[in-house]
């Protein structure tokens, strides 16, 4: 279990956060800072740099290449405190 | 820490394992390699996460146990494997350092010779409504399906040209996906003029063409419609994809008026090739060499496949996008070569290894130019924007917006600097080869490839506070009696009087 915008989410372990995201029919995963644009998987091997979730606060983590956790808590960016800015 | 090495590999995939191996064969002491994800494999050998448990292995099928066994033999050769480091820096001096960050911190190592094995990536397409959530790279749904074991959506329609195009759908279907419909570029004729190609280069992979006709006759035994000689057009939808458009194209892959087919999908997999992963290599100066079949820039090597830069040496697809078999050989020459220069090999031997090396290399290399042939991207494939198409994805810039500054402009940096094109997170890989495009396009003459964004380093995005941290960077300063003054770094304790 783990969350994703305080939401309580299912994951399997070891899967990646996009993974678990696509599971649980999540697939926008961020918006853009100027246009907000909804954006989500692109390429799936960490070269892209859409797939940006917040970790535990820590921005623009890739959600393809990261291991979900237990307790993980995920946010979509940009995340609360940026977009008081 | 001691970090000078023998042999530096930067990448674990296919090439950068063949190299490791054999560099090690041949008695190469000290060998690192490198790579950015939690296991070896690269992208083609791509493991499953280490929690899940396989219990049909040959259900996984050839390539999943080929791969296995090759990163089976990489861990026993005692080489130093580091995967989960992220290679953000190298330079050029009296040895090459090549810079890691990990979770122990940031290291540098230093080294007379570089493999660089970083491999290829899916191309990127622009074309309208790329950008929607559901539009995805062949190797992203592949990645989500083959590995995390998830469906990347609900009704799936795949667009691409190439061998694997046809490959890849069966492998989706076969893994659950609803397919409802596969799009390949290149005309229907291409097949019927590949078999007398292929008659011609084949020498013992009549096994490709054999499967070829049997993933068509998948499809149309499972009710997939296949067609030829279309390409997306549009993706629509407000949040995420909603329906696929596509059209005809000519042999150019120039759009054809009035043919657009509108087909109700959550799911767009995009699969145009692949473009190397050259940053590294064009950060410490490797001369590059563009060509639009090998997938875009591509470095210039010598018989040794060594790069402009001596002792730096490219292997696999960053190479020039050719396949795994092809990266495996070179993976090997290089590693051979390297272990010839270093003495651990006597002239004679390492000359027959490499005699023995090219030979598969020849033919492989033959076979592939011959399928190049037939599935040639075509340049059509960069009117595929409209103005109004994003260009830039990470900064948010469309084609028009560059357009407009190109008035007067004819170098990509300028017009990174007024637009911001280039200047986000996937620094440039998404955008750099049709931002040349539009600047050749701009300046008039022949288009072709234009000037590439320079590479700089990071060549990975990473937080400063690891480019800041001076115990891992720098050297240490000398220490003795003599030296009054103390350099804190996050690590020392506080201080002592000196008496």
């Amino acid at each position: 279990m783990f969350y994703v915008d305080g939401r309580a989410t299912s994951a399997f372990l070891g899967e990646s956060i996009a993974a678990a995201l696509l599971a649980n029919g999540v697939r926008v995963f961020r918006r853009t800072p100027r246009l907000r644009m909804a954006r989500g998987l692109f390429c799936g091997m960490g070269v892209c740099y859409e797939c940006v979730v917040a970790v535990e606060g820590r921005p623009s983590v890739r959600a393809c290449m990261t291991r979900v956790e237990a307790e993980m808590r995920v946010t979509t960016q940009p995340t609360d405190e940026a977009a008081k800015e | 820490m001691d970090e000078d090495r023998d042999l530096v590999i930067v990448g674990g995939g296919p090439a950068g394992m063949a190299a490791a191996i054999e560099a090690r064969r041949a008695g190469v002491p000290r060998v690192t390699l490198l790579d950015e994800s939690t296991t070896l494999g690269g992208q083609i050998f791509r493991r499953l996460p280490a929690e899940f448990r396989v219990e049909v292995p040959s259900a996984m099928g050839v390539d999943y146990q080929k791969g296995q066994r090759l990163i089976d033999a990489t861990r026993s050769i005692q080489a130093e494997l580091l995967p989960d480091h992220v290679v953000w820096g190298a330079w050029e001096g009296r040895t090459k350092e090549i810079a890691a960050h990990g979770a122990g911190g940031s290291r540098v190592f230093s080294a007379p010779h570089v493999i660089v094995a970083t491999g290829a990536y899916d191309r990127p397409v622009p074309f309208p409504g790329w950008t929607l959530p559901g539009v995805i790279t062949a190797g992203g749904a592949q990645a989500m399906i083959k590995v995390q074991k998830v469906l990347p959506g609900k009704r799936i329609v795949m667009v691409g040209s190439g061998p694997l195009l046809l490959a890849f759908a069966v492998q989706l279907h076969q893994l659950g996906a609803n397919l409802v419909g596969v799009f390949e570029a290149a005309p229907r004729v291409s097949l019927r003029g590949a078999v007398g190609l292929l008659g011609a280069a084949i020498r013992g992979n009549a096994s490709t063409l054999r499967s070829g006709i049997a993933y068509l006759a998948y499809l149309r035994r499972n009710g997939i419609p296949v067609s030829y000689g279309y390409a997306i057009a549009r993706a629509e939808g407000v949040e995420e994809v909603e329906r696929a458009v596509v059209r005809r194209v000519d042999r150019e892959w120039e759009p054809v008026a009035g043919s657009e087919r509108v087909i109700e999908a959550d799911t767009i997999c995009v699969g145009y090739g692949f473009t190397p992963s050259t940053e590294l290599l064009r950060v410490v100066g490797c001369e590059m060499r563009y060509s639009l079949q090998r997938g875009g820039p591509a470095p210039v090597r010598n018989g040794d496949l060594e790069t402009t830069v001596p002792g730096t040496f490219a292997v696999g697809d960053c190479a020039g996008v050719q396949g795994s078999e092809i990266a495996l050989l070179e993976g090997k020459i290089a590693g051979t070569v390297v272990a010839g220069r270093l003495g651990r090999l006597d002239r004679r031997t390492s000359r027959e290894r490499l005699e023995a090396l090219n030979r598969p290399l020849r033919t492989a290399q033959l076979f592939r130019a011959a399928i190049d042939k037939v599935f040639q991207i075509r340049p059509g494939i960069f009117n595929w924007a409209t103005d109004g198409t994003i260009l830039c994805r990470c900064e948010e810039v469309t084609f028009g917006d560059v357009k407009k500054q190109l008035e007067g402009q004819a170098d990509a940096n300028a017009v990174k600097a007024l637009t911001r094109v280039g200047m986000g997170m996937c620094q440039g890989r998404n955008c750099s080869q049709h931002l040349a495009w539009v600047v050749r396009a701009a300046i008039g003459g022949p288009v072709g490839e234009g000037p590439l964004l320079t590479a700089r380093l990071p060549v990975k995005p990473l937080p400063i506070g690891i480019i800041a941290d001076r115990a891992a960077v720098l050297p240490r300063p000398p220490s003795g009696p003599s030296h009054q003054s103390h350099t804190v770094t996050g690590d020392d304790p506080p201080p002592v009087e000196s008496k």
